[in-house]
């Protein structure tokens, strides 16, 4: 029976019934055999490389889905819900892809004995329901000390790092979350509202240097570029930051465009006026460092600095005033960092120069410039309390600098949504295995007629997690899973030891998974393999033959 | 050290950018005593160019900026000692001509390297690049799927290039750092394919004029050479096409300070002006070695050294009166003598049917730059005294440049039909290919802009009326296409007023200054 829409279209190209659900189920089963390596600490990573040889290595799921050019359509649209699901929690990008695909497997096992596929539907919705609120029965409380954040934080690292650089870096995500994260409302006051985490005020900086055992936390910023000016001091201590976001440099004014002088002299007028506007601005800039840092002199003896850091650009006479005054200036920072330097310095940045007061100025114990290669940075240390910190990334080649890269962006949503949530998951897929067992269990015996099969299929789906784990270990599948299910049955919560392939209790081992992840794991993977298992029809009315000849 | 940092995108921008950069590297002369003839300084650091396909064999890493082997670095101590999986795509191979180059420059014997550029198909534009570009200026915009590629839609783009600035912080880290490295600023050059990069690369420019407030911006967007009055409504692809030029107009004319618009070279119509070229239209590789050599030319004079013009200057005198931000490109290359001049002119920034034999039709020059390459005294008065008679236009109005011939690198295709090849100084060898050509390049403000933008605004009327589909398609909903049309009307009335008027233009410059305040 041809499609009436062959009717109407003769172009369009349709698949229907089984044959669509047939190649649905193919897709996201493929999809999830090429991601299916990379799960848990043991998954293997991958290596992309592209026409012109250049190479790209990644365990990262969501990378990995957005670099492959995905061209089937039902793989593409399981991507991209997983690439959503890391852009909201960070994390979860495989589980999502293996989830979908073990769900449309199991489907696939009733269906193909004439289950209509609307009924296993019915049986995942009602599945996904009693796993979410098993999943908050299960969750574990705790009042997220530093211990505890590290265990988590761990666990994230350590399935996209060496377990060595993993538990390093680990205390150094947790500090530089715990350092910018906004004070609680103070006791006594009505406002009980608390300032959500900035991640953006951890600042990451790559550096192509030495080992990747280098990289480290710095209580302060590191800024990826240095003064202009080859007299400019390199080191200043005890310095006062002075933010600005003032044009120090020449500019045009349109009607000083050339077109409006006639002679020569005209022009040099034009040019010496604008420069005049300039240097009076330079002018109050030095006035103040002069203010602040002579008073100085004569109380302690300790010699103040001056700096400056400008998010507009300084022209190189403007450079040549400031080093004349001992004034250690960059141009052209970053926008986020004006942010950035008033958390970390205190002060406050100025768009103008027209009140500059002491106070406006921030305040740094060291700051100095370090240049490698062609490329320099600036570091601003020993700052009080700082509010916003720095992860400077080494590593011997940018391909470990991508990686650490990855991984400390996981680390860091993970820190953030143990603080934000407040409980966390027992990982190694215990969260898995005893859904698994709860659904089989209480929720099939409630739930009623043909549904059921719809329960017991989302239950052998969940297993597919700590399937994977086991194989990615090295481990019999079988085994490990029955094993698993044997103490589940009794009640403990246990997940997959990778090193012994045996069962372990994950609370003890310190192994944790964030709960909005698996919130939101279980909500993507359900809401796509229902409708991908309702679709009974593709169609492809091919858009491109509407393109002309000769056209791109 | 007046910098200009490059933009190009699209693939039709980066073969018109990949000559303009060897005709930059062929500048640099290697000897102590010979006095360069452009300032270096100024933009030989490469701008920033995004591609979507045809990468090519072009690797970030090159010979200059390669990663150096660490030789002290602790073994197995990479951040991950698991398994590795690897997926490759097929290896691209190396051009020729890029082996050619490996192999140690060019052979001196001329008569060989000609064979093979003759034989030689570039598939990609990065098959004659000549040079090594620093990793951070080449960005490569992934690939869509291909039911994703919606090219039609312009606000698709604007949504790429917003992920791919999160994701890469093009704006923060990239851009940023050559705006950093520079003492003083000219401002942007922007060549793009609007076709594929129109909605993404306006999104770029609004974010650099969010950034840099008072950033110079020459665009020359690559349209697609539809004349939007003899548009067949009913025929969807050609409207959608049409209209996003118009909407692309309508951006530039608010994010860029000026636009030269240049057509696709498959639009073009051959005729007496490329009787001295041996062209293929449809070859992208000689077309736009054509555009490019223009392009250059054009902007020369602010790259030359000991010239004080900078880009506002340039934007400048081309829109005195401040209503008029889009230009024409035009020009004759090669130059051989200064005969049948407005014969041999070819309006790159017009849509065909309005080149063709009428060309001196009602319309008004408001502004016009010409610059010669490698003119006799005689032949640049000569042309000095056509110009003006020409474009009724005097000093501030009018201006040329005249400078030494334009270079050919061995990357440059053999164009030029042999009779007429420019036979300057007899010096090079009867066999040789000729290592510069004479060229006459003009970028001009006509009235004549003014029917095209009308052309524009009645299109999108028309869509307004219709309720047509191809609306949705492009990504615009009604209220915004009326926007459009009103915008583009106003912006036609910005040129119109000058078409009445009669000599009122060359009348002198106090007019025009009065005309701006």
């Amino acid at each position: 029976m041809s499609s009436s829409i062959e009717l109407i279209n003769p172009k369009a190209e349709s698949v229907r019934r089984a044959a669509a659900l047939q190649v649905n189920t193919n897709g996201a089963m493929g999809l999830a055999s090429v991601v299916k390596g990379n799960l848990g600490p043991r998954g293997t990573l991958k290596m992309l490389v592209d026409g012109s040889g250049q190479i790209k290595m990644t365990k990262d799921g969501k990378v990995l889905l957005s670099e492959m050019q995905i061209q089937n359509p039902t793989a593409a649209m399981i991507a991209r819900t997983a690439v959503a699901q890391d852009e909201q929690v960070g994390d979860g990008t495989t589980s999502v892809v293996l989830l979908v695909g073990e769900l449309l497997k199991q489907a696939d096992r009733y269906t193909s004995e004439g289950v209509h596929p609307t009924v296993i539907a019915e049986g995942y919705d009602i599945a996904k329901k009693e796993a979410l609120s098993f999943l908050d029965q299960f969750k574990q409380s705790s009042k997220m000390d530093r211990a505890t954040l590290i265990n988590v934080v761990n666990t994230s690292l350590s399935t996209k790092l060496t377990p060595s650089l993993a538990s390093k870096l680990a205390a150094d995500v947790v500090d530089a979350v715990l350092a910018i994260r906004a004070p609680p409302p103070p006791p006594g006051s009505k406002d009980t509202y608390r300032e959500p985490i900035d991640l953006h005020m951890v600042e990451i900086m790559k550096m192509q240097h030495r080992t990747a055992q280098e990289t480290q936390l710095i209580r302060g910023l590191v800024l990826d570029h240095g003064a202009r000016h080859p007299d400019m001091p390199k080191r200043v201590e005890n310095a006062f930051i002075l933010t600005l976001n003032v044009s120090l440099e020449y500019e045009k004014t349109e009607v000083n465009s050339g077109f409006f002088y006639s002679s020569a002299e005209q022009r040099e007028k034009l040019v010496e006026s604008e420069r005049r506007f300039v240097d009076s601005k330079l002018k109050k800039i030095v006035e103040l460092k002069n203010l602040v840092c002579d008073q100085a002199v004569d109380a302690k003896g300790k010699k103040k600095g001056f700096v400056v850091i400008n998010q507009k650009g300084i022209d190189p006479l403007s450079l040549d005033v400031l080093v004349k005054n001992g004034i250690f200036a960059l141009r052209r920072a970053k926008r986020r960092n004006m942010e950035r330097l008033q958390l970390v310095c205190g002060g406050t940045a100025q768009n103008s120069v027209d009140d500059l007061t002491p106070d406006t100025l921030g305040w740094a114990g060291l700051v100095y410039e370090h240049t490698l290669g062609e490329e320099k940075y600036t570091f601003v240390e020993e700052v009080k309390e700082p509010k916003s910190v720095t992860l400077l990334i080494k590593g011997p080649n940018a391909h470990t600098l991508t990686q650490i890269n990855e991984a400390l962006r996981d680390g860091l949503r993970a820190a953030k949504n143990a603080l934000e949530d407040g409980s966390i998951i027992p990982g190694a897929g215990a969260f898995e295995v005893a859904c698994s067992t709860h659904l089989a269990g209480p929720v099939k015996k409630a739930a009623r007629g043909r549904t059921k099969m719809g329960v017991q299929a989302y239950a052998d789906a969940l297993l597919v997690i700590p399937k994977t784990l086991a194989q990615n270990g090295g481990f019999d599948v079988q085994d490990a899973v029955v094993a698993l299910q044997d103490e589940a049955a009794e009640g403990h919560v246990v997940g997959l030891d990778l090193q012994s392939g045996e069962p372990i209790d994950p609370t003890v081992e310190g192994i944790w998974d964030n709960y909005r992840v698996k919130r939101q794991m279980l909500h993507s993977c359900s809401v796509i393999a229902v409708n991908l298992l309702s679709t009974d029809e593709i169609l492809r009315a091919g858009r491109s033959s509407l393109k002309p000849d000769g056209q791109q | 050290m007046r910098e200009i940092i490059y933009i190009q995108a699209g693939n039709v921008s980066n073969y018109i950018g990949t000559h303009f950069w060897n005709a930059q590297e062929s500048y640099f002369t290697y000897d102590e005593d010979s006095e360069p003839l452009v300032n270096h300084d100024i933009s030989f650091r490469e701008g920033l160019s995004s591609q979507a396909t045809k990468f090519g064999s072009l690797n970030k890493h090159n010979d200059l900026y390669s990663d150096l082997p660490v030789a002290d670095q602790p073994p197995s101590e990479g951040p991950w000692n698991g398994p590795v999986s690897e997926y490759r795509q097929a290896l691209i191979e190396k051009s020729e001509y890029q082996l050619c180059l490996e192999k140690g420059e060019e052979k001196d014997d001329d008569e060989e390297s000609t064979d093979d550029m003759k034989s030689l198909a570039p598939r990609y534009w990065s098959d004659y690049n000549r040079l090594f570009y620093i990793p951070r200026s080449v960005q490569q915009v992934p690939d869509l799927p291909d039911w994703e590629a919606n090219k039609g839609n312009w606000n698709y783009g604007k949504i790429i290039f917003n992920r791919f600035d999160s994701e890469n912080q093009l704006n923060e880290e990239c851009l940023r750092q050559f705006v950093e490295e520079s003492d003083n600023l000219q401002g942007f050059q922007t060549t793009f394919d609007n076709s594929s990069f129109g909605g993404f690369t306006t999104t770029f420019l609004e974010s650099i004029r969010d950034e840099f407030n008072k950033a110079v911006v020459l665009t020359f967007p690559v349209l697609s050479g539809l004349d939007p009055s003899k548009i067949d409504v009913e025929d969807i692809a050609q409207l959608k096409t049409a209209l996003q030029d118009a909407v692309c107009i309508r951006a530039l004319n608010e994010t860029a300070t000026q636009s030269v618009p240049i057509q696709l070279p498959v639009s073009w119509q051959l005729g007496d002006w490329s009787e001295r070229l041996d062209i293929d239209k449809a070859n992208l590789y000689q077309t736009s070695a054509v555009l490019s050599s223009h392009l250059e030319s054009a902007t020369l004079p602010l790259r030359l050294k000991g010239r004080q013009e900078d880009l506002s200057d340039l934007c400048g005198q081309l829109n005195w009166s401040q209503s008029s931000r889009f230009s024409h490109l035009s020009g004759v290359l090669p130059f051989v003598d200064g005969g049948d001049l407005s014969k041999r002119v070819f309006d790159f920034s017009a849509v065909v049917e309005s080149s063709d034999s009428d060309v001196e039709r009602s319309d008004k020059y408001l502004a016009q730059r010409n610059v010669t390459r490698g003119l006799s005294a005689s032949q640049i008065f000569n042309t000095e005294g056509v110009f003006s008679l020409k474009s009724g236009l005097e000093a501030p109005y009018l201006s040329n440049v005249h400078a030494s011939a334009h270079p050919l690198p061995s990357s440059y295709p053999h164009i030029f039909h042999p009779l007429f090849s420019s036979s300057r100084p007899p010096t090079t060898r009867p066999k040789s290919a000729p290592k510069t050509t004479a060229l006459l390049s003009q970028l001009s403000t006509t009235s004549a802009t003014a029917s095209v933008l009308q052309g524009y605004a009645s299109l999108a009327r028309t869509c307004v009326r219709r309720r047509t589909a191809a609306s949705d398609a492009a990504g615009l909903d009604a209220d915004e296409m009326r926007e459009l049309e009103e915008a583009l009307w106003t912006m036609a009335d910005g040129y119109a007023g000058f078409g009445d008027e009669e000599s009122d233009v060359g009348n002198g410059e106090e007019e025009g200054i009065g005309e701006v305040e």
